[in-house]
């Protein structure tokens, strides 16, 4: 692409082929708005990036395009769905199982770092929190 | 409306100032005219309103393909536009009714039209991505700690701590990374624009954004701006990339227009 006042050669820059989801994002969120005098309601065209979660037939074809963000947004992922429902119980037994193991590990940790140094502890009361997030990410 | 079938309206791509030079093709495989006033060149196609009209484009806005095609052609004809001039691409589906429309539309706002193609002369979009590791894969690569326990559960708790202490370094070596790197571009740059980091961006494989920019660069400074876009390594799993050019999506502001 050549433009007046000389776009620089870009051949040899890293400079990315434009794919897909690159465009979309620009030619649907960005660029001039100019209510012609055919209205397409526009609060429909910013609609449009959560209407295509919605509509996208095949999850590959999407992916092959680029484009997947929905699989991580829990609103459109349905949280409260059976299979969901049944995920959640299958982590809060793991979780009260992890609990039981925690406690007798601290147990264990406590005789360890009484001839060693106390500051670990604090790691011991933070581990509950932190373990249980990093399970429910990696379930993710 | 009519119910005629050949029945068309006009689909915009662009304001700028210099009609198409050679025949372009728009979103309907139609080709892709100017509508000219006050020094100023719209543009435009006449696309049958059986496919691209109300209501038929909301409907077909919701089929992928379509709208890929669409976006991808819309975006080929504001190119051509940006390989003529200066050149304010207008956002996907802006449809008028006839000429005497477009033609006012110029006429009234001719001087706001003609500012924004001034900033934009000379002067290119360029996107900057950065990418950091996916929280598992930094976890994974979390070195092993020097500190050692006879007992297995604390040396598996100080594992995890080595671990989170790890992760945590390398969130903030990417977020200082990033701020550095932004604010460098921006230097070299007239203008900027952050885009969401949650929008339609992410991809497979490609770790997690911590980044996505745009920014106007002077054509005879780009070098510079690549040169600054390269200047600095950042932690190892910090992946930065640039595209472009983009026509000045991102910058397509008009005065009064822009505003509604």
């Amino acid at each position: 692409m050549s433009v007046n006042g000389g776009l620089p050669d870009v051949s040899g820059s890293s400079g990315a082929p434009a794919n897909l989801g690159d465009i979309l994002e620009r030619v649907l969120d960005k660029g001039l708005v100019i209510a012609g005098d055919i209205r397409v309601n526009l609060l429909d065209i910013e609609l449009l990036t959560v209407k295509l979660r919605l509509v996208v037939a095949s999850l590959e074809t999407a992916r092959e395009v680029g484009i997947d963000w929905w699989e991580r947004d829990p609103w459109l992922q349905g949280r409260e769905d059976d299979h969901d429902r049944d995920r959640g119980r299958e982590l809060e037994s793991e979780n009260r199982r992890l609990r039981r193991r925690v406690a007798a590990l601290e147990a264990d940790g406590r005789r360890e770092l009484e001839s060693g140094s106390a500051d670990d502890l604090d790691d011991l009361d933070e581990f509950d929190e932190d373990e249980e997030r990093d399970r429910q990410e990696k379930r993710r | 409306m009519t119910g005629a079938r050949d029945a068309t309206c006009i689909w915009l791509y662009a304001v700028t100032r210099d009609p198409p030079e050679d025949e372009v093709r728009g979103v309907a495989g139609e080709p892709v005219r100017a509508i000219r006033e006050a020094g100023l060149a719209a543009y435009a196609g006449d696309v049958p309103t059986s496919e691209f009209g109300e209501p038929a484009v909301r409907r077909n806005l919701e089929s992928l393909d379509w709208l890929a095609g669409a976006a991808r052609a819309h975006d080929a004809v504001v190119r051509a536009a940006v390989a003529r001039g200066a050149t304010i691409p207008v956002r996907l589906v802006t449809l008028f009714s006839d000429d005497g429309s477009v033609r006012e539309l110029l006429r009234d706002r001719a001087s706001d039209f003609e500012a924004a193609l001034g900033r934009l002369d000379g002067r290119t979009e360029w996107g900057v991505k950065v990418y950091g590791a996916e929280p598992e894969q930094a976890e994974e690569q979390a070195p092993a700690s020097g500190e050692t326990a006879s007992n297995p559960g604390t040396s598996y708790l100080l594992r995890r701590r080595a671990a989170r202490i790890e992760r945590e370094r390398r969130v903030r070596a990417a977020t200082e990374h990033v701020d550095r790197l932004h604010a460098r571009l921006t230097a070299h740059s007239v203008a900027e624009r952050l885009h969401g980091l949650g929008g339609a961006v992410a991809r497979e494989g490609e770790g997690t954004l911590l980044l996505n920019g745009a920014y106007l660069v002077e054509n005879k400074r780009f070098a510079e701006f690549n040169d600054a876009v390269n200047a600095e390594r950042g932690p190892g799993d910090v992946r930065v990339q640039l595209t472009g050019p983009w026509p000045p999506y991102s910058f397509a502001y008009v005065p009064g227009l822009s505003d509604v």
